[in-house]
């Protein structure tokens, strides 16, 4: 039998391999047959259902929850803490880490998750940098851990959305919300937020993408992902990773989709933040109002205490044992 | 390959065409690079190694707590350096067990007695392995500690030596040589002194040869080591000519 | 990564230069440091290339290996990069010190040479479906001068046009079974096309400037670089992966200039990389070459 070692692309997140041993080149012409392609210039943005919970966990300063689509991915900050490694240090700087890991049950392709893992690390790391305010924690190192409960696509995109949150949850101080997407483009058809399957299409039958083009070079068949990390107050990129082939133009045009959607998820995450720090509020009220009521409590039985004296104080405290008879 | 391979023809010329006390072609440099201390490079036949020395410079970690000079050193091969690919550079057992046999050789040659508390670290980078690996590597490396300005004793080098089916002992084998079963003989030595700083030796030959073998050896390194001193000079001259101090003398 | 220590001066003393366009060491924004290319040096190797820019120094060699093509793709063969940072360029490489380094040149290139179209994948092919080439392209860095990923893709490039493969002839024997014959004929090789073959460049913002080649100086003066992967087809250049490194953000018109400034300048090293290989290649002529290697 024929088994699959090549490893993956990781930024063509979605391919799981090992579960399908089987496929044939063909299959995948029949899946993009059977799908129903965008328009070549997509004037919607493709939006996904978005759920977003910051402060998920108890036991860690900060965490958050997302779901977009199919996509689950958990992330947790923890305080900074003081740098391990020695080596590492930087000169006016701190160190960011990411760990990526996938849950035991996300994935079917057991052989190349270990490397998958730090590929998304190391590009989460490069993605995060520019956000965080590095120089306030000199000779420190922040570590973000994030855990990949399910996988449709857009994983490390949706993975920067997370941590974005997770860090102003833990109020690690940022320079700005940082917003990140995903888009594709494949036998002309530009795909926003690809799905699983399409990202898998387009890594898996790279080979099949050309066939005509080698006949006739002179026009060349572009395919690849752009996955680009924005901070939109002052319209900076943090990150924009490229694969596949295309040209310049192309190029452009896909990164300004990706923007488009970058501010648009914005708005959604800062309406999530937003709500956040009110309910956050509104807890810190109840549990003053609380506090305020018990501290009432104790002023009323020292008030008692002072009007009536020690002696009376315990007398009238005294309840009989039911239990003791009286003699 | 079987192991009664006669290594030399009935001419008395060996695989490659040299005679049995005949070392390979020798080339070295000295200051390949700008960044370490001292480096050099060195080529043996088809055996090219790099090394690289740091320091010394203060005991990094833990070492700190010994009075005495830390001798540090770093055995790795290139992946494409031999004529299978290697998986991993370092760290297989080959290679810490040559790093050992550094250290253990050039700590008899630096003096040390000079070097308290500080670390000296020697890198060594073999690019291509034709056989002879870890003489070529101890002679690399002693050509980078000079380059570096570090204090030896003497020239520390090393050289193998084989024995021939008819007991006519060879210098300096090749890869192919080794391969072929023969016993090795590799002897690191401090040849003015005529002092042995580490002997290594693999297969076997009656104790009758034992002195002849280690002779030929320390008549290899004793060559070697006129080479090297050569190289040493011509270096210096290099690089004394700008202010023409060299040509004083 | 070899860290340079510089202080405030210095680092100023650089941003000057840069707004000046006259950089400390006398080039201009668009320049490179002289570069030394030889190739065809390791004998154990089927290819392998040295480069030397400025101070920066890569070495690689190719490997081959007859492998099982991925049934997916049954007419590609395959590539694998693998980098190492010799504990020569610094002593924080010693042991497993340079692997992350080193991990993210393997992602850069792996990253551009993933599409068939900017590697031919089937040049690599022997029996689609049953037998392929497998070629594992081995770099080492020998020194750090700055730059890195411009000097590796270069010299993998290199070594990539010095990679001769044995010719290989097959046999069909009974039960459909191929029997592979490989060439003893040293000269009886076939090479691999580096047209398309991607070349890595560096674009470097310090202050308000790009530039390119940045050493490792000015690389500790920079906030955020591109680096944009240049594959030349039809004497157009596309891009074939390109990512932001460095922890900085940057605009997306100051994006875009760097992206236009990264591939005039991929262009024209390409051309000149090709022109450069051409004559080695007659200078090495038929003839076992006569390699300088380090001894120069």
């Amino acid at each position: 039998m024929l088994r699959v070692t090549q490893t993956k692309n990781s930024l063509l997140d979605g391919a799981s391999i090992a579960e399908e041993l089987y496929t044939t080149p063909k299959d995948g012409e029949d899946f993009f047959e059977s799908l129903d392609k965008p328009e070549k210039e997509p004037t919607k943005l493709a939006p996904r259902n978005t759920f977003i919970r910051p402060g998920v966990l108890t036991t860690v300063r900060g965490s958050a929850y997302m779901e977009y689509g199919n996509t689950k991915v958990l992330a947790i900050v923890a305080p900074p803490k003081e740098l391990i490694r020695a080596s590492a240090r930087r000169m006016n700087m701190g160190v960011l880490n990411c760990y990526v890991n996938f849950a035991a049950f996300a994935t079917g392709d057991l052989e190349s998750v270990a490397e998958r893992e730090r590929h998304l690390g190391s590009m989460l790391t490069k993605a995060m940098e520019p956000v965080v305010c590095r120089t306030e924690f000199l000779n420190f190192q922040l570590d973000i851990r994030v855990l990949i409960l399910d996988d449709d696509g857009c994983l490390l995109s949706t993975a920067i959305n997370c941590c974005g949150v997770a860090l102003v949850e833990c109020g690690i101080s940022t320079y700005d919300l940082i917003t990140a997407s995903t888009a594709c483009i494949f036998r002309d058809h530009v795909f926003l937020n690809p799905s699983a399957k399409v990202e898998e299409l387009l890594w898996k039958h790279r080979g099949n993408s050309n066939t005509n083009a080698t006949s006739s070079t002179s026009s060349v068949q572009e395919h690849g992902l752009i996955i680009t990390a924005s901070m939109d107050t002052f319209e900076q990129i943090a990150q924009c990773q490229q694969c596949g082939y295309l040209s310049p133009a192309t190029y452009v045009k896909l990164l300004d989709y990706t923007l488009t959607i970058n501010k648009s998820l914005r708005q959604l995450i800062r309406g999530v933040l937003t709500k956040r720090v009110k309910e956050q509020h509104e807890l810190d009220l109840r549990e003053k109002a609380e506090s305020a009521l018990e501290d009432q409590r104790l002023e009323d039985i020292i008030e008692k205490l002072k009007k009536q004296g020690l002696d009376e104080f315990i007398q009238s405290n005294i309840k009989e044992d039911p239990y003791v008879k009286r003699i | 390959m079987a192991s009664n391979f006669e290594l030399l023809s009935e001419q008395g010329l060996r695989l490659d065409g040299r005679r049995p006390h005949e070392l390979r072609h020798i080339k070295c440099k000295l200051g390949v690079f700008e960044q370490p201390d001292g480096s050099a490079y060195m080529e043996q036949g088809n055996t090219k190694v790099l090394a690289a020395v740091y320091g010394p410079h203060q005991a990094k970690g833990k070492k700190t707590e010994s009075n005495d000079v830390i001798i540090n050193c770093q055995y790795s091969q290139a992946t494409f350096s031999t004529a299978e690919r290697k998986n991993r550079p370092r760290g297989d057992r080959k290679s810490l067990e040559f790093k050992m046999y550094l250290q253990q050789a050039l700590s008899a040659a630096i003096k040390s007695e000079l070097y308290p508390r500080s670390q000296i670290d020697i890198y060594v980078e073999v690019l291509q392995a034709d056989g002879a690996n870890y003489a070529v590597a101890l002679n690399a490396a002693t050509l980078a500690l000079i380059d570096a300005g570090i204090c030896l004793n003497e020239f520390i080098v090393a050289c193998t030596a084989s024995l021939s089916k008819s007991n006519i002992p060879l210098t300096d084998i090749s890869h192919f040589e080794e391969v072929s079963g023969g016993p090795k003989l590799t002897v690191a030595a401090l040849p003015t002194a005529e002092k042995i700083a580490f002997l290594e030796m693999s297969e076997r030959f009656h104790i009758d040869h034992l002195e002849t073998v280690i002779e030929t050896a320390m008549a290899g390194c004793r060559e070697i080591r006129d080479i090297l001193e050569a190289a040493v000079k011509e270096h210096l001259l290099h690089m004394g000519s700008a202010a023409d101090w060299a040509r004083v003398c | 990564m070899a860290y340079v220590a510089l202080s405030e001066a210095e680092k100023t003393y650089i941003l000057h230069g840069v707004e000046d366009d006259f950089r400390c060491d006398g080039r201009s924004r668009r320049d490179y440091r002289p570069m030394e290319l030889e190739t065809g040096l390791v004998s154990n190797a089927s290819g392998s290339a040295r480069l030397r820019l400025a101070n920066t120094d890569i070495l690689v060699g190719v490997k081959t290996e007859i492998d099982v093509p991925n049934p997916l793709t049954p007419e590609f063969g395959k590539l694998e990069f693998f980098v190492d940072c010799s504990a020569n360029a610094t002593p924080e490489f010693e042991g497993r010190g340079g692997s992350d380094l080193a991990q993210e040149l393997v992602l850069s290139l792996q990253n551009a040479y993933e599409s068939p179209l900017a590697f031919d994948y089937r040049t690599l092919c022997l029996i689609p479906g049953q037998q392929c080439w497998k070629l594992y392209i081995d770099i080492l860095i020998l020194e750090c001068g700055g730059n890195l990923h411009d000097a590796v893709s270069l010299a993998a490039k290199a070594a990539l046009f010095n990679t001769k493969l044995p010719r290989v002839t097959a046999t069909l024997l009974d039960a459909g079974i191929t029997d592979l014959i490989i060439s003893d004929n040293p000269y009886d090789c076939t090479r691999i096309g580096i047209e398309t073959v991607p070349l890595l460049v560096t674009v470097c913002k310090i202050g308000d400037y790009c530039l390119v080649d940045p050493s490792a100086e000015e690389e500790v003066c920079s906030t955020v670089s591109v680096v944009v992967s240049v594959s030349m087809r039809n004497g157009e250049p596309f891009l074939s992966g390109t990512h932001l490194t460095g922890g900085g953000a940057m605009h997306r018109d100051t994006m875009r200039n760097c992206l236009q400034l990264g591939l005039s300048i991929g262009e024209h090293l390409d051309k000149l990389l090709t022109k450069m290989l051409k004559l080695e290649q007659e200078r090495v002529g038929p003839k076992r070459p006569k390699t300088v290697g380090f001894l120069k």
